[in-house]
């Protein structure tokens, strides 16, 4: 077996007997989102509007994101709260094991193999597995809370979510003619360069940094609309699948596929060449 | 396995951490370290682990150069400073995950390694439950179990009681005599000049003195 393969093995195991809480935190929160939405459709007007739901909605929950601060809008600026934790838990989960583990037991191993780069890699190896293992979480709780709730199983969102969620003015294209995978395929890589570029930095500076660097990529996302932000590509509101002039997901993949490459290169050029050091987080 | 060092130079922030170092370590010989805090003796043993990079001058091993031709050396165990393990772990478990990356050991090695330090192989109690002299026996043990060729001990006597220091003795009088080449730094004088051929006295980064011992211990020895 490869060092490569014997270090992704080990990150996998350990990474996951001390991540595991974080991980049942984050399944309980994604079915909260999803009962947030459905108690909001449930009691926004007369009717039970609950039942008219589909699949597709619910994932737009999560993944629609929010208006871009506009000063000559009517519509009052809200921090899209069930789009920024969700991102924010992840960031969180991926944070601390590839640096305790540098700072600890996994100098040793590193020196064994005989490699900086195996390391290294098998670090980020693991952070794609969180990251596909987070969202596979969220979709399996997402449609095991609408099949619960008895939603239609179409995975188109409707003009409902949009409403429900106060898109309703932002939306200009026929939601009905679009369906939400268009843009799920494109959340894992955009996702993956996130918590890449939060490891990269972690490296060059500390770990409170890189977080603080996620923080204020999906901060200024929130407010502001621009196709290099990794934020405005991981709104689906923000996307061509709901807005006219939105971000296509060649774009976004392209993006994310991009950053990945360059944070996976430049975090591990950086190892091969700076002093391995205790620092304090 | 031989370690060359030539005029080595390392300033962390500004800071003079080493300062011209040049030193000798042939194999089957121990290398003592001596000097205050802060004289650089970590450091140097971090350079020789390839832990950090100088900004000038050499480290060969075996005529292969850190940095260039090598990232760390090829068969080294080490203690610097706090052995690090994982916490929720047994001793065995953890040399276990250790010994995975290299693959040259059996369990049965890793049995002997920590039984050598005073430890019980099969000891339930997880790494965090450890008193501070088993978790520095653990640190010797994991440093020696794969038997490398060049061994680095900082500091190995800390915590460890009369016993302890007298296995730590053991152990590294084995390692010297199938040809290791050791290099030991340690507070405590008399259990330095014992256990070392040579002593490199370290001062603020640059080499202060230097004492052969060879022929006192060799006396004592035989």
């Amino acid at each position: 077996m490869s060092r490569f393969a014997k270090f992704f093995l080990l990150d996998v195991r350990e990474g996951l007997r001390r991540t595991w809480l974080w991980w049942l935190l984050s399944a309980i929160a994604v079915f909260f989102l999803a009962f947030s939405f459905f108690w909001n459709a449930a009691t926004a007007g007369d009717e039970n509007l609950a039942s008219q739901l589909t699949m597709g909605d619910y994932f737009f929950n999560l993944v629609a994101g929010g208006n871009a601060f506009n000063s000559l809008s009517s519509t009052p600026f809200k921090l899209p709260i069930s789009w920024f934790v969700p991102l924010l838990l992840l960031a969180y989960i991926t944070l601390w094991y590839p640096y305790r583990d540098l700072m600890g037991s996994g100098k040793a191993m590193m020196i064994a193999s005989g490699s900086r780069w195996a390391w290294w890699l098998a670090k980020c190896a693991w952070i794609i597995v969180c990251v596909v293992s987070y969202c596979l979480i969220a979709l399996v709780v997402t449609v095991v809370f609408a099949l619960i709730a008895r939603c239609d199983k179409s995975l188109h969102a409707t003009f409902l979510a949009a409403m429900l969620l106060r898109f309703q003015d932002a939306v200009n294209v026929d939601l009905a003619s679009y369906n939400i995978v268009s843009f799920l395929r494109t959340v894992p890589i955009g996702i993956c360069a996130l918590c890449l570029l939060q490891l990269t930095i972690s490296l060059v500076a500390r770990p409170l940094w890189g977080y603080v660097t996620t923080v204020s990529i999906l901060f200024i996302s929130a407010f502001i609309e621009h196709p290099l932000l990794l934020g405005s590509n991981l709104m689906a509101i923000r996307s061509t699948a709901f807005a006219a002039h939105g971000i296509t997901s060649e774009w976004s993949l392209g993006l994310g596929v991009a950053i990945t490459l360059l944070s996976i290169f430049l975090g591990g050029y950086f190892l091969t060449k700076t002093d391995i050091l205790e620092k304090e987080a | 396995m031989s370690v060359e060092i030539n005029n080595l130079n390392k300033t962390i922030h500004g800071v003079t951490i080493l300062s011209n170092i040049s030193m000798s370590m042939p194999s089957g010989c121990v290398t003592g370290l001596a000097g205050v805090n802060g004289s650089g003796k970590t450091m140097l043993m971090r350079a020789v682990a390839g832990l950090i990079r100088p900004n000038s001058g050499t480290i060969d091993i075996d005529g292969n150069r850190l940095w260039r031709d090598i990232s760390f050396p090829p068969s080294v165990g080490l203690l610097i400073e706090n052995p690090a393990f994982l916490d929720d772990r047994t001793g065995l478990e953890n040399l276990q995950i250790l010994a995975s990356i290299k693959g040259i050991v059996q369990e049965n090695a890793l049995r002997q390694a920590l039984e050598e330090v005073g430890l019980e192989p099969d000891d339930k109690r997880k790494f965090r439950k450890y008193s501070l002299g088993m978790k520095q026996r653990l640190g010797i043990a994991a440093a020696t179990m794969e038997q490398p060729n060049l061994l680095l001990l900082d500091e190995p006597t800390n915590a460890l009681d009369s016993d302890g220091v007298v296995l730590f003795k053991h152990i590294l009088a084995k390692a010297r005599a199938r040809g290791a080449t050791c290099i030991v730094s340690c507070h405590d004088a008399s259990v330095l000049r014992e256990v070392s051929d040579s002593i490199y006295y370290l001062a603020e980064g640059h080499i202060d003195g230097y004492e052969e011992l060879t022929s006192v211990n060799n006396l004592q020895r035989s």
